[in-house]
């Protein structure tokens, strides 16, 4: 554990610390291109030079390794004109195209430019012209101008996709980023390159000039594309969602994310959303009120207890809904309702994806939520012993939640779902099958709630849209439910979390608001019989 | 793209290259001049090819080619001219040499003759500033690689002679790929 | 220089000097028997007592550079630096055209100091004789028992690879050179981890340069001592001279080091080509700072000397120019070396190069602006230092040097809107080609 001294602050840091990681842990800048926590270290940009007394010459911050009694000085004129000479280096052949820059806004030549530099160009001779706006893969386009060969892209290819599709090419004042001929890149995580490229020589191409970047919010978000639920932030401006980026988390994604995550959010706001609820009869189709609709429901569900038993109500859940929405729905049919006929799992699957399942992050189960359903809702079951029932002719009522069970059913549905009664559709997109009443629901960017991945961590999701139409939270049309039944009910997320927590065996001292930036991990997710 | 292969004689040298060596990829330099050799440039087909016999990325093939000034990524002459143009030879005379090169040979360097049998270079430093003003003529096919000396225009034009009468391999054909190349320049 | 011994170039009399038998009949691998006899640490101890230091411009002690090698179970490797090409440089390619075996002994007798099973000389491609003549050498050697397996009935085995470069000076660069060797661009490394103890392979690796390494039997024959006698107190031994430019006889010399320039240039290489007085010298290689012909008077072919002067020893690559030459000419011809030669993989060096040689080359064909010289004296100092590897310094100290010894002549071109130098002197213009 060596302590050294950076610009006059003492600094404990675990032995093979480096410079800059003590200095940023110390809350002092140390401004940097090629340096990236999660990729090797490259040294080139030479940004990060930082004075060390003894040693003659400037150091790269990023490639030392603090050690006892180490004094380093970030402030020092040395210092401060070494990073100017940087600067004023890369600029030497950056055009200054920033008002047609995707990147402008959110540019480390421009902040540091503002930090360091402040001085117009000395350079007078031609730039070096190279080639613009090239897309290299089908999600990412390059331009050679504004590249500084930091290298990040390569890195990552190399090291993270191990795809290894990108070099840099020539040599000197000649280099570019490239592909060997007939290549491009296109692996599962492509779109990486582009968050880590630190000017604007990669972009995004479903992005690129869509929206500058300081008219977007980022909202903290968690990836619902597969069960490792990758820390995200969704990036929005008036309402609409224009991007996703990933967070750093190192106990779930460290700071990546792959090509599909960054696309749910098109798939789940996008087309067939639900905007009212309402009572169908074939084509049929009638708009109700809220009260109307879930009076209805309870009236329905009333009776059929009453004149058929709970078990004639069979209910069908979402590993695509929270924790706080999953324990509300298996205390509404487990507990208040008392029927034995629930489903847990109805999988989204993996249509439409690139990519199945790989070593890196992208996991087979395409549902952020496998765990919670089974840890908040005590709903490690499938929904056979139901689709049984139906076909016995058993089950009056059938509530299904989500779309998942559009996919258990497939070609049977219609014959399937003749037997039923009612079907009640609870969800935020058009259902497949048949429903007579149809009580239309948020999607997770437009709620707050928590999701459980597939290694037990509990993670917070905030909203980043407002829903458009007369849609509800699961949670409250659940605890209404509830209510209706005559059971206590919180209100809102976060109070039917404290409430699972405390209920729940595992869950003890977990707390909504106590989860952080990047989720607490259940020490033990405890595995129930299925 | 044309599938290219090693003749088996290229084939048994590489092999025999990998054994000096913990791995492969260290074989990459010798294994590209070789290709070189045998097809007259390292061309995009070369890359693959080249990746494919020592398990490595394209992408590494390819900046290892562009990296270096003597693998050629397009087609040259039989012979490759390369003047020696940094200080020492300067002192000595090398513009003369290239300028007399120039209105010998009819091209600007850079160029290969219309007969295809020079490719004109100016080049950095050779380590023979000693026997300035200097070149070196590679043949496409790399049976010669001499270095000339204390060069005089009367040498010049008996080299340039010498070259003519003499043969050097044809390279294998093939037809360049439309590609993702930028370009530097 | 008939007293000094010729611990190097004892070969030219001989016209076949490259084979085993003129080197046998030199005294040839008689201090290889002698040295596998030796403990490996005591060869050390005399490469340490000979004060030798290294011959391709760094100058670092060799015998220290041996023992930072990594004591441990891995591979160690021993590397040749035969890149050869530091512009005014050319004896390594003498030693290896010449007298090969020389340096093949020199590497297995440090290969055995160093418990290195396998080496590596890495040769500039352009080399092809030289190439050619190591090649026969290491043929010649493993049939006569001295390298490969069970050397001279000893036990000891050791394998030497000649690999081939493709054409980049900063392959030169050690660390260039083991990423080279591993096949990958010649990018030198971030240091540390030092070859010694991650180098080639990510094994320990000593680099050494061809003369460094043929000196090393001389040193086991004669003792580190008799070298050390050699040359001046702190810069023992001899070493080789490259001399080109305008000099009447242009060539490699091996002197002691001490040996005074001035006598270099008038005894050794027969003065200044008829005509031409001197104007300046590069003492050590392209990258060193210049001596003005004043300066050249007062200087002495030693490490100390030269650094009390302001400049390096370097690789002893001596350039030598004579009066009517321009240096802004020279410069732009410096300039355009470096900024072709970056590997690209820094931002100083890769934009610092590049744009110092549009500055100088503007000012040469007479578009110079006042500005333009403190520009250029900022920008180096921008690159000097702040570099991955000593390219970037040897770019910028031509230029810092030139501009403060020669201000008046950049002036005079900036002033006057032209080179006022008759054409015929030109040296620069050949830039087109790059």
């Amino acid at each position: 554990m060596p302590t050294l001294t950076i610009d006059g602050k003492q600094v404990t840091v675990e032995a093979g610390t480096t410079v800059i990681k003590a200095a940023h842990g110390a809350g002092i800048d140390v401004p940097f291109y090629c340096w990236h926590p999660g990729l090797s270290i490259a040294g080139n940009c030479r940004m990060c030079l930082v004075e060390i007394e003894k040693m003659p010459k400037l150091q790269i911050a990023c490639n030392t390794v603090c050690s006892d009694n180490m004094v380093v000085h970030t402030q020092s004129d040395k210092v401060k004109k070494a990073r100017q000479g940087v600067q004023e280096f890369l600029f030497a052949n950056h055009p200054l195209d920033c008002p047609v820059c995707d990147q402008a806004g959110e540019c480390k030549l421009q902040d540091y430019y503002m930090q360091y530099d402040l001085k117009p160009s000395r350079m007078v001779d031609r730039k070096t012209r190279r080639v613009k706006a090239l897309p290299i893969g089908p999600y990412v386009v390059y331009d050679a101008e504004r590249c500084i060969a930091c290298s990040r892209c390569v890195r990552f290819c190399d090291e993270i996709s191990g795809s290894k599709e990108l070099g840099i090419f020539e040599r000197g004042d000649n280099y570019y980023v490239g592909l060997a001929a007939g290549t491009e890149l296109n692996n599962p995580y492509s779109i990486n390159v582009a968050d880590i490229c630190p000017v604007g020589a990669l972009t995004n191409r479903d992005f690129r000039f869509k929206m500058r970047a300081w008219y977007l919010t980022d909202h903290e978000s968690v990836c619902t594309g597969c069960s490792r639920g990758c820390s995200t932030k969704l990036s929005e401006n008036g309402n609409t969602i224009y991007r996703t980026l990933p967070r750093d988390n190192e106990q779930v994604n460290q700071y990546w994310m792959c090509d599909d995550g960054r696309f749910v959010f098109k798939r789940e706001l996008g087309p067939n959303r639900l905007l009212a609820p309402s009572t169908r009869k074939g084509a049929d189709v009638r708009e109700t009120g809220w009260d109307d609709a879930l009076d209805a429901l309870y009236a329905a569900l009333r009776r059929t207890v009453n004149e058929h038993g709970a078990d004639a109500i069979a209910a069908v859940g979402s590993n695509q809904g929270s924790n706080e929405e999953i324990h509300l729905f298996s205390r509404l049919f487990r507990d208040a309702i008392g029927t034995r006929m629930v489903a847990g799992k109805s999988d989204i699957g993996s249509e439409g994806y690139q990519v199945v399942e790989d070593e890196i992050l992208i996991k087979a189960d395409k549902n952020p939520n496998t765990t919670g359903l089974r840890v908040f809702g005590n709903l490690d079951t499938d929904a056979s012993a139901l689709v049984k029932a139906i076909e016995g002719g058993k089950v009056k009522v059938l509530v299904v939640w989500g779309r998942g069970f559009d996919r258990v059913l497939g070609d049977r549905a219609p014959a399937l779902l003749e037997k039923v009664e009612l079907v009640v559709h609870i969800g935020a997109h058009e259902p497949a099958h048949r429903a007579d009443l149809v009580l239309p629901t948020t999607v997770w960017a437009e709620k707050e709630g928590t999701f459980t991945n597939f290694a037990g961590v509990v993670q917070h999701f905030g909203r980043a849209v407002r829903a458009r139409g007369d849609v509800r939270d699961e949670v409250d049309v659940f605890a209404e439910l509830l209510r209706r039944f005559g059971a206590a009910a919180p209100a809102g997320a976060e109070a039917a979390f404290q409430e699972a927590a405390q209920k729940i065996p595992g869950l003890a001292g977990l707390d909504f608001r106590g989860l952080g930036e990047t989720g607490v991990k259940i020490e033990s997710v405890p595995v129930l019989a299925s | 793209m044309n599938v290219l292969e090693f003749s088996e004689a290229r084939k048994a040298e590489i092999a025999d290259l990998v054994t000096k060596y913990p791995n492969k990829q260290a074989v990459l330099l010798p294994a590209l001049h070789l290709a070189q050799a045998e097809f007259g440039y390292v061309s995009d087909e070369v890359i693959h090819l080249v990746a494919k016999t020592l398990d490595v990325a394209p992408s590494l093939v390819q900046e290892v080619a562009t990296f270096y000034s003597l693998y050629n990524r397009k087609p040259v002459g039989d012979y490759i001219i390369q003047v020696c143009q940094t200080l020492s030879c300067a002192l000595r005379g090398a513009e003369s040499v290239i300028r007399y090169l120039e209105g010998k040979l009819n091209v600007h360097l850079g160029e290969t003759t219309a007969d295809g049998k020079f490719t004109l270079v100016a080049v950095e430093c050779l380590a023979s500033c000693g026997t300035a003003p200097m070149f070196q003529v590679t043949a496409r096919d790399y049976s010669l690689n001499a270095y000339y000396e204390n060069l005089t225009e009367k040498r010049i034009d008996e080299i340039l002679d010498e070259l003519r009468k003499r043969p050097v391999r044809q390279a294998a054909q093939m037809t360049p790929l439309t590609t993702h190349s930028l370009g530097g320049h | 220089m008939a007293d000094a011994p010729r611990i190097l170039l004892d070969f030219l009399d001989d016209d076949r000097s490259w084979t085993l038998e003129s080197y046998r009949k030199r005294g040839g691998y008689k201090a290889l028997e002698k040295a596998l006899k030796m403990e490996p640490v005591q060869i050390m101890e005399e490469v340490k007592a000979s004060g030798l230091r290294g011959r391709g411009g760094a100058g670092f002690p060799t015998g220290m550079k041996w023992s930072f090698l990594a004591k441990n179970d891995r591979p160690k490797y021993l590397v040749c630096n035969a890149d050869e090409g530091e512009p005014g440089t050319f004896k390594d390619r003498l030693l290896l055209e010449r007298d090969p075996h020389k340096l093949i002994e020199g590497m297995i007798i440090s290969a055995f100091s160093l418990g290195s099973k396998k080496s590596y000389v890495y040769l500039r491609h352009e080399f092809e004789l030289g190439f050619q003549r190591m090649e026969q050498a290491v043929n010649e050697a493993e049939a006569a028992g001295l390298l490969g397996d069970n050397i001279l009935g000893t036990g000891f085995s050791h394998h030497l690879v000649n690999h081939r470069g493709a054409g980049a000076y900063i392959c030169g660069e050690e660390t260039g050179l083991i990423e080279s060797l591993e096949g990958k661009k010649g990018q030198p490394r971030n240091k540390p981890p030092f070859p010694a103890i991650q180098g080639v392979f990510n094994d320990p690796t000593v680099v050494n340069n061809v003369e460094s390494l043929a000196v090393v039997p001389w040193l086991i024959n004669n003792g580190g001592a008799a070298y050390k006698a050699v040359g001046t107190e702190k810069s023992p031994g001899t070493k080789l001279f490259s001399v080109s430019g305008h000099v009447k006889k242009p060539g490699v010399y091996e002197v002691p080091l001490g040996y005074p320039l001035m006598d270099l240039i008038d005894k050794e290489c027969g003065g200044m080509l008829d005509g031409m007085s001197l104007k300046c010298c590069i003492p050590g290689g392209s990258s060193v700072p210049v001596l003005t012909a004043e300066e050249c008077a007062r200087a002495n072919l030693d490490y100390e000397s030269m650094n009390a002067l302001g400049t390096f020893l370097g690789s002893g690559g001596v350039i030598v120019i004579g009066e009517g030459t321009c240096v802004v000419d020279m410069l732009a011809n410096l300039s355009r070396f470096y900024a072709h030669e970056s590997c690209g993989q820094c931002t100083p060096c890769r934009d610092g190069t590049n744009w110092i040689h549009k500055v100088v080359d503007r000012i040469e064909k007479g578009g110079g602006r006042r500005q333009d010289l403190a520009d250029l004296l900022d920008l180096s100092d921008n690159i000097m230092g702040k570099t991955i590897c000593a390219l970037g310094d040897a770019a910028a100290m031509p230029v810092i040097a030139f501009i403060q010894k020669y201000r008046h002549e950049f002036e005079e071109h900036i002033e006057k809107g032209r080179c006022p130098y008759k054409p015929e002197y030109a040296v620069a213009h050949a830039a087109a080609g790059r």
